[in-house]
C-alpha cells in the first residue's frame, strides 16, 4: 500500500494512470462493441444484406430503368433526381443492428453534398445533429458508419443537386453490414479526446489531492 | 512527397526554434512565436526588394545554420532539456499532428474572402515566387492586403507542390505558437495548470466566433481570412512579453512578434499599436530594479522600439509599397485608391461625435455614421447582438474583465497585481478606441448599404475578443507561475491561492469545452469533416484543369457563368492562374455575374437579378474583342444566356448545351467550340 502510495506520489504518474485508465477504457469499448455485434450476428439481427432502389421509400428521385450489367452481370438501377434533395428512406430499421452502409453507384453530374441522417425513436423527426457523412474507398464507392446504438430509421441523400440542375445515379447496390466495423481503430477527433481529455483528467485529479491535503493538514 | 516538405519547413522552422532557444536563451515556449515573427518579418522585407526566391531560399539555408551552430556543439545535452517544455511540446505536438492530419484529409479553400484574395494571394506567390501584389490578374484592382499571412503560408508552400492545406497549416501553426507563448514559463511540475490552460487556448478561437449550433462546417482552424490571427497574434505578443520578463530571454525577441501583429490585416494595425502599446506601458513603467529612475532611458528606448516595430511595417508596406502600387495602378486605367484620407477620417468624424460639424465630403455622411453607431451600440448591449458563445458583446467583455480580476486576485505581490490592473484599463481603453475606429470606417470609408447591415462587424470586433481574452489568460497564467528572479513582482503564489487560480483555469477549461462540445458538432469541425465539404471545389478545379489542358499560358480566358455571384469568378481566376481569366465584362457594364440583354433580367430575386450585367450583343461581342482574350469559359449557363448571345457562337452554343465542351476559341467568324475529351470524371 505504502509503495502503491510512494508511486502515486511521483509527478508523472497520475498522467500515466489516466492515459492507461482511458487506453483501456477505449479497448474496453471496443471489446463491448465486437461482443454486442457478435451477439447480434448470432441472433441474425445484424447481417449483411444488398438493397436496391426498390427497397427505399424514393423522395424526389425517378427510377427510370433496370438493367443487367454486361461486365459485372449484377442488375443496375437509374435513378434521376427531381429536386435538390433526393432521399432514399429505410423507415423502420428497428428490428436489425445497422452498422455500415455502403453506395455502390456512379454519378451523371456533381453529386455535392452526401450523408445518411438517421432516427433513435419511432417518433423522432430528422436532424442535422443525427447525421453521418461518407467516406469515399478506393473503388469509388461510399462508406457511412452509423453510431452505435439504438436506430430506427434511416433517410439516404444519396446527392444534393445543384440549382435547377439534375443528377442521374446509376445505382449498382447499397449494403448493409458488409463492412467490418473498426471497434478499435479511433476516428480523428476520438484520438484528439483520446490525448486531450486524459491529461485533462490527470490535471483534475491533482488539483483535487492537493486541495484534499491542503484540508487533511488543516 | 508534400507531407515530406512541409515536415522540412516545420524542421527548419524547429532548428531556428533551437538556435533562440539555445543560443538566444529565449525560453523554448516563446521560441516558435519570435521565430516565425522572424521569417515573415524577413520574408516581407525581401518581397518588398523583389528578391523573395533568393530571400527564402537565404532563409532555409540561415535556418539550417543557426540550428547546427545550436544543436552540434558537443556537451550541450543538458540545454537540450530546456527545448522540451509543456509550451513547446505543446506547439510542436500540435504543428506535427496537424501537418499529417491535413495531409490525409487534404481541405480546400472555400470561402469568398479565401478565394478573393487570401489562398489567391498564397498561390499566386508560390507559382511566381514572387508578391502576389506585382501579379498580373483580371482585376480591375490591386491586391495591397498586407502581406504577412501569404507569405508565412508561402515559407511552408515553398518546397513541394501548391496545396491548400498547406496554408492552413501555417495559420494553424502561427495559432499553436500563440498557445504556446500564453503557456509561457510554465513547466512541467505545473501541469495541473499547463493542461487547462492549453485546452482554454484550444478552445478561444471558437468561442469567439460561433455564435450558434452550427449546422454547417465550423472553419475554426480551417480558414485562411486574417480576423482569427489578428486577434491571435495580439494576444500573442502580449502574452510573449508577459513570460520573456518572467523567463528571461533577449527583450527584442517581441519585436518581430509585434512587426508581425501590424503585417496581418491592413484595418486590424490598430490592434498591433494596442499590443505594442500594452507592452510599452508594462515596460517602461514597471521596471525590473528600483529606483524607478534607474535605466530610464534604456526602458524609453525599448518602449519607442516597441512602437517603431509597428510602425515601420506600416510605412514600408502601407505608405511606400502600396501607395507605389495604388498609383501605378490609377496610372494604367485601374480604380486606384477610392477612399477617403484615413486622417480626414478621423477628424471630422470626432469633430461631429463632439458635436461639432464635418468638412464637406464628411458632413453629408453623418446620418450614416451616428446610425453605425447606434447600430454597434444595440449589438453589444443586447441579446441580438450574439458574438460569441455565451452571448453579446456586453457578457463577453465581463467574462474578460473577470479573468484580469482573477489574475489580480491570485497575483503574488502588489507590484504584479499593479501590472495586471494596468494592463486590463489600459486593454478596455484601447477597446474603446477599437470601437470608434470600427464606427469611423462604418460611417465615412464602407457603402451606405454595407454600413447599414454593420458588414463583417462579427469578424472585426472577435479578433478584439480573441486577442484581449487571451492577454488576461496570459495575465493570469503569470500569476500561477513559480516566481523568478527576472520577473518583477511575481513573488512565489500563495500555496492557497495558487491551488484557487488552478481550480478557476480547470473550471474555465471544463466549461469552455462543454460549451464547445455543446454548439459544434464533431463532424462539422476540423477534426472531423467530411470528405464532400470540398466536393463542390474539387469538381469546379477539375473543370477548370480540364480546360486549362487546351490552353497555354500565354491565353487569356474569357468567364461566363451565370447565376454568379462572383465567387465562381474568384475560383475561376485561383484556378486556371497563371493562365489569366479576363474581368470578362466592362467596368461600366459589370463582370462576373450574369450576362443578357437589356430586358431580360430576371423577375425573381436571387443572384441572377442581383449580378445581372446587361449587355446587348453588340456589347457583349464587344467586351470580349476589347479583353483580348483568346477564349470563353463557360462554367455556367442559363436559358438567359442562351437567349441573348447564341448567335454569337459557331455552333450556336450547342457544344456546351450537351455537354461537349467548356472552351470556345474566339475568331473572326464567332467563337468556335473546342473539341474536348470531357471524359475527365469529376469534370462532368
Amino acid at each position: 500500500m505504502k509503495k502503491l502510495h510512494a508511486l502515486l506520489r511521483r509527478r508523472a504518474a497520475l498522467p500515466l494512470l489516466c492515459y492507461a485508465l482511458a487506453l483501456a477504457a477505449w479497448l474496453c469499448l471496443g471489446a463491448w462493441g465486437l461482443a454486442s455485434d457478435m451477439l447480434a450476428r448470432s441472433g441474425g439481427r445484424l447481417c449483411p444484406q444488398t438493397l436496391h432502389a426498390a427497397d427505399f421509400a424514393l423522395v424526389d428521385l425517378d427510377l427510370t430503368d433496370t438493367a443487367l450489367d454486361v461486365e459485372t452481370g449484377q442488375p443496375t438501377e437509374t435513378l434521376v433526381t427531381t429536386s435538390g434533395d433526393p432521399q432514399m428512406i429505410l423507415e423502420d430499421v428497428s428490428a436489425e443492428v445497422v452498422r455500415t452502409m455502403r453506395i455502390y453507384a456512379r454519378y451523371d453530374g456533381a453529386a455535392r453534398e452526401m450523408c445518411l441522417y438517421y432516427t433513435t425513436r419511432a417518433d423522432e423527426p430528422y436532424s442535422q445533429d443525427r447525421r453521418v457523412f461518407p467516406a469515399q474507398q478506393a473503388d469509388g464507392s461510399y462508406l457511412y458508419t452509423l453510431p452505435r446504438g439504438r436506430l430506427y430509421a434511416l433517410r439516404l441523400d444519396p446527392c444534393s443537386p445543384d440549382e435547377g440542375k439534375t443528377v442521374t445515379l446509376t445505382l449498382e447496390k447499397i449494403t448493409l453490414n458488409a463492412d467490418a466495423a473498426h471497434y478499435f481503430l479511433p476516428s480523428w477527433y476520438q484520438l484528439f479526446c483520446l490525448a486531450l481529455y486524459p491529461a485533462l483528467g490527470a490535471a483534475a485529479l491533482s488539483w483535487l489531492r492537493a486541495v484534499a491535503s491542503v484540508f487533511l493538514r488543516a | 512527397m508534400q507531407l515530406l516538405c512541409v515536415l522540412a519547413a516545420l524542421a527548419a522552422l524547429f532548428l531556428l526554434c533551437a538556435c533562440l532557444t539555445l543560443r538566444g536563451g529565449l525560453h523554448s515556449a516563446l521560441a516558435p512565436l519570435c521565430a516565425l515573427g522572424l521569417v515573415v518579418a524577413w520574408l516581407t522585407a525581401a518581397a518588398i526588394a523583389d528578391v523573395l526566391l533568393p530571400g527564402i531560399i537565404l532563409l532555409y539555408l540561415a535556418c539550417l545554420a543557426a540550428g547546427v551552430w545550436a544543436l552540434l556543439p558537443v556537451g550541450r545535452r543538458q540545454g537540450l532539456s530546456t527545448l522540451i517544455t509543456p509550451g513547446a511540446v505543446l506547439f510542436w505536438g500540435l504543428a506535427l499532428g496537424f501537418a499529417v492530419y491535413f495531409f490525409v484529409r487534404q481541405p480546400m479553400a472555400t470561402g469568398y474572402d479565401e478565394l478573393s484574395l487570401w489562398a489567391t494571394a498564397a498561390k499566386l506567390t508560390k507559382v511566381d515566387n514572387r508578391l502576389y501584389a506585382t501579379a498580373t490578374l483580371g482585376t480591375p484592382w490591386p491586391a495591397t492586403q498586407n502581406p504577412g499571412l501569404p507569405l508565412l503560408s508561402y515559407f511552408f508552400l515553398f518546397l513541394g507542390s501548391y496545396a491548400d492545406w498547406k496554408i492552413y497549416l501555417a495559420y494553424d501553426v502561427l495559432a499553436f505558437a500563440v498557445f504556446a507563448a500564453v503557456l509561457g514559463g510554465v513547466g512541467w511540475r505545473q501541469y495541473r495548470l499547463a493542461v487547462p490552460l492549453a485546452a482554454v487556448c484550444w478552445c478561444v478561437p471558437y468561442f469567439f466566433t460561433t455564435y450558434n449550433h452550427t449546422i454547417y462546417l465550423n472553419t475554426v482552424y480551417l480558414t485562411a481570412y486574417g480576423d482569427i490571427p489578428a486577434g491571435l497574434v495580439l494576444g500573442g505578443a502580449v502574452a510573449l512579453w508577459l513570460m520573456l520578463r518572467h523567463t528571461g530571454g533577449p527583450r527584442w525577441a517581441v519585436l518581430p512578434v509585434l512587426a508581425l501583429a501590424a503585417n496581418l490585416k491592413a484595418n486590424t494595425f490598430v490592434l498591433a499599436l494596442v499590443a505594442a502599446g500594452l507592452v510599452a506601458v508594462d515596460g517602461w513603467l514597471f521596471a525590473d530594479a528600483r529606483p524607478f529612475t534607474r535605466s530610464l532611458v534604456r526602458r524609453t528606448g525599448f518602449a519607442a522600439a516597441c512602437m517603431a516595430a509597428p510602425m515601420t511595417i506600416y510605412y514600408f508596406w502601407n505608405v511606400r509599397y502600396v501607395g507605389a502600387l495604388v498609383a501605378q495602378n490609377a496610372a494604367a486605367g485601374g480604380t486606384g485608391d477610392t477612399s477617403l484620407p484615413l486622417s480626414g477620417v478621423v477628424v471630422n468624424g470626432v469633430k461631429m461625435l463632439l458635436g461639432g460639424a464635418g468638412a464637406d465630403g464628411y458632413e453629408e455622411r453623418r446620418d450614416q455614421f451616428m446610425t453605425a453607431i447606434a447600430d454597434m451600440g444595440h449589438q453589444f448591449f443586447t441579446a441580438d447582438g450574439r458574438m460569441s458563445m455565451i452571448g453579446q458583446g456586453l457578457v463577453v467583455v465581463g467574462m474578460i474583465l473577470l479573468v484580469f480580476a482573477l489574475a489580480a486576485l491570485f497575483a503574488g505581490s502588489g507590484r504584479l497585481r499593479a501590472r495586471v490592473a494596468a494592463t486590463a484599463v489600459l486593454s478596455l481603453f484601447c477597446f474603446a478606441g477599437y470601437n470608434l475606429m470600427l464606427a469611423l470606417s462604418y460611417g465615412f470609408i464602407f457603402k451606405p448599404s454595407q454600413a447599414a447591415v454593420l458588414v463583417d462587424y462579427n469578424r472585426y470586433i472577435y479578433s478584439y475578443y480573441i486577442g484581449w481574452f487571451l492577454i488576461a489568460l496570459a495575465c493570469l497564467s503569470l500569476a500561477l507561475q513559480p516566481g523568478a528572479a527576472r520577473s518583477p513582482g511575481s513573488a512565489p503564489v500563495r500555496p492557497h491561492w495558487g491551488l484557487a487560480g488552478q481550480g478557476a483555469v480547470l473550471l474555465l477549461a471544463f466549461a469552455m469545452l462543454f460549451r464547445l462540445n455543446q454548439l459544434v458538432l464533431p463532424q462539422l469541425s476540423v477534426l472531423g469533416f467530411s470528405d464532400g465539404e470540398f466536393a463542390d471545389r474539387r469538381t469546379q478545379r477539375s473543370r477548370a484543369a480540364l480546360a486549362s489542358e487546351y490552353l497555354t499560358a500565354n491565353d487569356r480566358v474569357f468567364y461566363v457563368s451565370q447565376g454568379d455571384t462572383g465567387l465562381a469568378w474568384f475560383a475561376a481566376v485561383f484556378d486556371f492562374y497563371p493562365i489569366i481569366v479576363d474581368y470578362s465584362g466592362t467596368y461600366e457594364l459589370g463582370g462576373g455575374g450574369t450576362f443578357g440583354l437589356p430586358g431580360l433580367e430576371p423577375v425573381e430575386e436571387g443572384p441572377s437579378q442581383y449580378y445581372y450585367h446587361a449587355y446587348t450583343v453588340a456589347d457583349f461581342a464587344a467586351a470580349v474583342a476589347d479583353s483580348g482574350c483568346d477564349y470563353l469559359y463557360i462554367d455556367r449557363l442559363d436559358d438567359i444566356f442562351v437567349q441573348s448571345y447564341a448567335d454569337l457562337f459557331t455552333d450556336g452554343l450547342a457544344a456546351a448545351l450537351a455537354g461537349d465542351t467548356l472552351l470556345y476559341q474566339v475568331g473572326a467568324a464567332g467563337y468556335a467550340p473546342v473539341a474536348m475529351n470531357m471524359q475527365g470524371g469529376d469534370a462532368l
